[in-house]
């Protein structure tokens, strides 16, 4: 009789492991708890600028209130999101992170407002632990507000470069900050990364313009910040305050290039020779006649440094390709250790 | 803060009411730790363990708890005297039983009623009926009077499984290693899984152990046995600590035996030695993770 075997299904093993890995690295995302809304800190960092606050809401806006109509504009803005909070609820849990017994809000300013307008006090929250680090607190903003269509370019540059900070300072790394690291911690594509990294390089003109709200469009931004010459950006800097579409930047662009054509060309062949990694090593390519590397390797033994070493060769076959590759590998490493002592 | 275990898995006869038993008669005779036994069963049968339950006419084959020592007919206006966990779905008191063993209480299945929680199919009854076991061992006399709450639950998915789970610091899944045991240690998971999500770390629901139970040296048993321990994630969770298929778990379990719990025989005795050990090893883990 066949010796008996048994074995457990391999959908069962595989759906085991799995389980644990998924609870294990997702431990606590769903935890979603109501809570108070006055138990609730606004940050006064969150990249939102409303102006409008609890107790606007709560007692009424007065009429001495130096920011009254804007108030009024956001009450109004308010308004809208309670009504569909009232209809639906609320879909999106806040974001909360604890700290003692009350909490520090991340995300969510306008539903805790709106909620309070209907006269809900209670919230849905999801809630973080309280040694949330500010570069992940940052974070966490910046994903709950990129979304949003009505953010403007000076509020998201100004939560990045909090970004940025919180990571150089948890980090200790002050080394200059790549597309690649704007892409990896928010998560946006390659092109709105390198957008975004050139406008927070930009010089003081840009920034200037973005700060006042004068320019509020991400590409154009990012292609003032990326032209070569000062005199260009001015150029087209003042296009974009004037309201010129970005197609009409890239004219200006274009009528530059023909004039300072010989210029660039020079430069792109000085960038043609620094392109890559700087070299560090030696490559030895490969070669397919072995007989290269067996009168290569004697006429290294010939020299009396190194005639040592020729029991180290006498068992090699030289017609055949990994053998001598081994041989010359072990030569190479003979010589690099010789140099070494020496 | 009390540490609450449950016995867990949704196949019948894999030892969830052996390990409750065992394990809250380990910690309180042992460890002489305050423990509390919850009967979450509609079976009722770890009540048994410690209670002279009666048989209840109006449920088919269903029993209720006795009528409480403390009960005093004259002073206890409406009150008939029984108490069993399924109170806490009422709005009613729960009083511990205390048992023949000192540092050891109990609070009984009451079927008809355990039934009709685990029955219910409206949204909003389960979503009570889960939190309501959460609530009470949070009380603040419960957590004041015990160390550990061990509970056992019936073998199945439903609402009282589940609130057990959300209810426990800790989980322990006793299988036997066959086939249906399998898919109860999966079934499990699952529950520990959507139980962790919801959690935040500082309040995490640990696996203390997947625990070969009813042991038989078959190639079958020690096939399944090792399989599991070589897959990587589950492995670390199924304990080498094993318990074999004995007359004995079954005998000390029947009323009115002599000795009349396993930590009575002696410590040479191959049944106790290996559910000492088994027992040590679960406190361990429990008292090093925290």
């Amino acid at each position: 009789m066949a010796k008996k075997r048994f074995a457990l299904s391999s959908a069962l093993t595989e759906a085991l492991s799995q389980t644990v890995t998924s609870a294990k690295s997702n431990a606590g995302s769903l935890k979603i708890e109501i809570i108070g809304i006055a138990k609730i800190d606004f940050d006064p960092e969150n990249p939102r600028e409303l102006v409008i606050t609890r107790d606007d809401i709560l007692k009424g806006i007065s009429q001495d209130d130096p920011d009254y109509d804007r108030k009024v504009r956001e009450f109004d803005e308010l308004q809208s999101l309670a009504n569909s909070i009232k209809g639906h609820g609320i879909l999106n849990p806040i974001v909360v992170c604890q700290f003692g017994d009350r909490y520090r809000l991340i995300a969510g300013e306008r539903r805790c407002l709106a909620s309070l307008v209907i006269g809900n006090h209670d919230i849905k929250a999801t809630i973080f632990d309280d040694k949330l680090s500010v570069l992940k607190q940052s974070s966490l903003q910046w994903i709950e507000n990129i979304e949003r269509s009505d953010l403007k370019l000076c509020e998201r540059i100004s939560n990045l470069r909090k970004i940025v900070n919180a990571y150089q300072e948890e980090t200790g790394n002050q080394e200059e900050i790549t597309p690649a690291f704007f892409k990896e911690l928010i998560g946006c594509s390659w092109t709105n990364a390198s957008h975004y990294h050139s406008v927070l390089n930009a010089d003081d003109d840009l920034r200037l313009a973005i700060e006042e709200n004068k320019v509020n469009n991400l590409e154009k931004a990012a292609f003032i910040a990326k032209l070569a010459f000062k005199e260009l950006q001015v150029k087209a800097l003042q296009a974009c305050i004037d309201g010129e579409p970005l197609k009409n930047l890239k004219e200006i662009l274009a009528e530059e290039t023909e004039a300072s054509k010989t210029t660039r060309t020079k430069s792109i062949e000085r960038n043609q020779k620094k392109r890559g990694r700087e070299a560090t090593q030696v490559k030895l390519g490969s070669v397919k006649n072995t007989k290269i590397i067996k009168e290569l390797t004697n006429l290294i033994l010939e020299n009396k440094t190194y005639s040592k070493y020729r029991e180290h060769f006498v068992n090699c076959n030289w017609d055949d390709f990994s053998s001598v590759s081994k041989a010359f590998q072990t030569l190479i490493r003979l010589i690099e250790k010789h140099h070494v002592n020496a | 803060m009390t540490k609450v275990i449950i016995s867990a898995t949704n196949k019948g006869g894999d030892g969830k009411t052996t390990l409750s038993i065992i394990f809250s008669e380990y910690l309180s005779i042992i460890r002489n730790q305050k423990v509390l036994l919850i009967d979450f069963d509609p079976q009722a049968n770890a009540s048994s363990r410690h209670l002279e339950l009666e048989y209840d006419p109006t449920s088919d084959g269903g029993k209720k708890p006795p009528i409480h020592p403390d009960y005093d007919p004259v002073n206890d206006k409406g009150w008939d005297g029984r108490t069993s966990i399924a109170d806490i779905f009422y709005g009613k008191e729960m009083i511990p039983y205390s048992t023949n063993i000192s540092n050891l209480d109990v609070a009984p299945a009451y079927s008809a009623q355990l039934q009709a929680a685990e029955e219910t199919k409206r949204e909003e009854v389960i979503e009570k009926i889960q939190n309501r076991l959460k609530e009470f061992v949070n009380l603040k006399e419960i957590q004041e009077s015990y160390d550990y709450i061990i509970i056992d639950t019936p073998p199945a998915k439903g609402p009282l499984t589940r609130a057990a789970f959300s209810a426990a610091t800790h989980v322990i899944i006793p299988a036997q290693m066959e086939k249906f045991s399998m898919d109860g240690i999966y079934g499990m998971m699952q529950l520990w899984k959507q139980e962790t999500y919801s959690r935040g770390t500082s309040n995490p629901i640990t696996l203390l152990g997947i625990i070969p139970n009813r042991f038989r040296n078959l190639v079958l048993h020690k096939a399944h046995f090792n399989e599991l321990k070589s897959q990587k994630g589950i492995s670390e969770f199924v304990t080498d600590h094993k318990l074999h298929e004995r007359a004995i778990y079954s005998e000390i379990l029947s009323n009115k035996q002599l000795p009349q719990n396993i930590f009575e025989l002696p410590s040479s005795n191959i049944a106790r030695e290996e559910t000492e050990k088994l027992c040590d090893f679960l406190y361990g883990r429990m008292v090093n993770n925290g």
